[in-house]
């Protein structure tokens, strides 16, 4: 098996190899056979009797013929013998090598398979952890949703009642305690305010405006509250575009992260917003002519873009971010549009 | 029934603005039948906390009303099935909405569909209070359902 696998995977180096050892073989055998034939001609002419001293005529004759014969003898089987164990050793070396081959394959192929394995745990990962990321995102949303109707609908109640009582109160002090009128024109006032940060926090936990004006107005709300709030001048160019609940929710979102990381790193002088449909697309871009930052470095606290990442993916979309340092950052999100109303 | 206090402004003479409320928070119900019963002149003859049980009775034997007070938000329900339903009654008076989210468009949506007035719960008692005050006032005959009756 083994002699059969190595001649075909070297099919030119072993039939060399064995016509050259053959080779070899023939010419030590012509060799021999000549030599021999000479050697008796030799003899047989008797050159081979040369009168040596101290020792005997025919002795002398006879060993050195056998002498010749042997010597003859030994690099003819010398040769033979040679040429069979070179042939033997470049089997084995050869063999050697395609084992080293064979391992070596092995392992490639291991490492493959590790590959493949490993790349089939990243999507498998990356599935898990989008939908987890949405998941939360859900979460995040629906308790603050909760928050904000408990805080409008109980709170608000609460409020509206002391309202009232301030009334009937005012009714009954009219004209004969000033004082005390002045102190509940203050608890109005005090009440008042009081009405003022609920909305705020009402709106700022659900934007409730999103539901009832549109993205458009709302994201046009969320620029002109940023100009004010930074000072940092805002072009909007917003066209209305169909997008489910949630991905409305979740352009919003975006943006106003955006606008928040722009107030704290950018040092912008302008901000763009847009929103455009774009066939079956949606785009929406937040741009600045900030400072940047170098995508290729990590950043410190990357977290708010990853989630950013992640709420897009889930929404079917994709996030591209553009930015170098001295050339401000571009955010461009694609998403696909909801079908037309019927 | 509840009884409200009547403040002694109040002639004998003035007329009492027949009221039914539709406000599911009991709350602000509670307290805003006794606000406006003590200051504005007005008798709460009925309230409801849903749409279906305040369609059920404005289009019952009994709309003896001068003014119907409608909140938007209902357990059951949405104020603006109240107003829709209230359009379709003859003899209705004044029909306002009371309401914790009184943004542009919701004022508009409530004008549209018959409303009065407006009232936001939280900023716009003071003139919800003035506003029924009025009414008792100067109700006009052909809305009196006593005269009517």
């Amino acid at each position: 098996m083994h002699f059969l696998t190595v001649a075909r995977r070297h099919p030119w180096v072993l039939p060399l190899a064995a016509a050259a050892a053959v080779a070899m073989i023939t010419i030590s055998e012509t060799s021999y056979w000549h030599s021999v034939a000479r050697l008796d001609e030799l003899s047989a002419m008797g050159l081979l009797r040369v009168p040596r001293p101290g020792l005997p005529e025919n002795t002398s004759e006879a060993t050195i013929r056998t002498d010749l014969y042997h010597s003859l003898t030994l690099g003819r089987v010398g040769v033979a013998a040679l040429s069979v164990l070179s042939l033997m050793a470049l089997f084995m070396v050869l063999r050697q090598h395609q084992q080293l081959e064979a391992a070596q394959h092995e392992q490639q192929r291991l490492v493959q398979a590790e590959h493949d394995r490993l790349e089939i745990e990243v999507v498998l990962r990356t599935a898990q952890l989008t939908e987890l990321t949405h998941h939360l995102q859900t979460a995040r949303e629906d308790e603050r949703n909760r928050l904000a109707r408990d805080l409008h609908d109980e709170l608000g109640a609460l409020l509206t009642s002391a309202k009232l009582d301030a009334a009937r109160i005012k009714s009954r002090l009219a004209g004969t305690a000033p004082e005390a009128l002045e102190r509940l024109a203050h608890l109005v006032d005090t009440l008042n305010a009081v009405i003022a940060l609920k909305r705020s926090i009402i709106e700022d936990l659900r934007p409730s405006a999103l539901s009832h004006l549109g993205l458009v107005a709302t994201l046009e709300i969320l620029a002109g509250e940023f100009a004010a709030r930074s000072g940092v001048q805002v072009t909007c160019q917003l066209a209305p575009v169909r997008l489910p609940a949630a991905a409305e929710l979740m352009v919003y979102r975006l943006v106003q992260e955006a606008v928040t990381n722009i107030s704290k790193h950018a040092k912008a002088g302008r901000v763009w917003i847009g929103l455009a449909p774009t066939g079956d697309q949606v785009d929406v871009s937040v741009r600045d002519d900030g400072v940047g930052f170098d995508t290729g470095l990590p950043l410190k606290s990357a977290y708010g873009l990853v989630g950013m990442r992640y709420r897009v993916e889930a929404e079917r979309g994709t996030l591209t971010l553009v930015s170098a340092p001295g050339r401000g950052t571009s955010i461009q999100l694609r998403l696909p549009q909801a079908a037309a109303m019927a | 029934m509840r009884r409200g206090y009547i403040g002694p402004k109040h002639s004998a003479a003035m007329h009492l603005t027949k009221t039914y409320i539709v406000e599911d928070s009991p709350v602000i119900r509670e307290n805003l039948i006794a606000t406006l019963e003590e200051l504005a002149s007005v008798h709460v003859i009925g309230t409801a906390e849903d749409e279906k049980t305040a369609v059920q009775w404005l289009n019952g034997p009994h709309r003896c009303v001068d003014l119907i007070m409608v909140d938007v938000f209902l357990k059951g329900g949405s104020g603006l099935g109240v107003l829709r339903a209230a359009q379709g009654v003859p003899g209705m008076c004044k029909l306002i909405v009371l309401s914790n989210f009184a943004s542009p468009d919701m004022r508009r949506k409530c004008l549209e569909l018959g409303a009065d007035r407006v009232f936001d719960k939280s900023t716009d008692i003071e003139a919800l209070i003035q506003y029924c005050t009025g009414l008792a006032g100067d109700t006009p005959d052909d809305c009196r359902c006593d005269a009517a009756a």
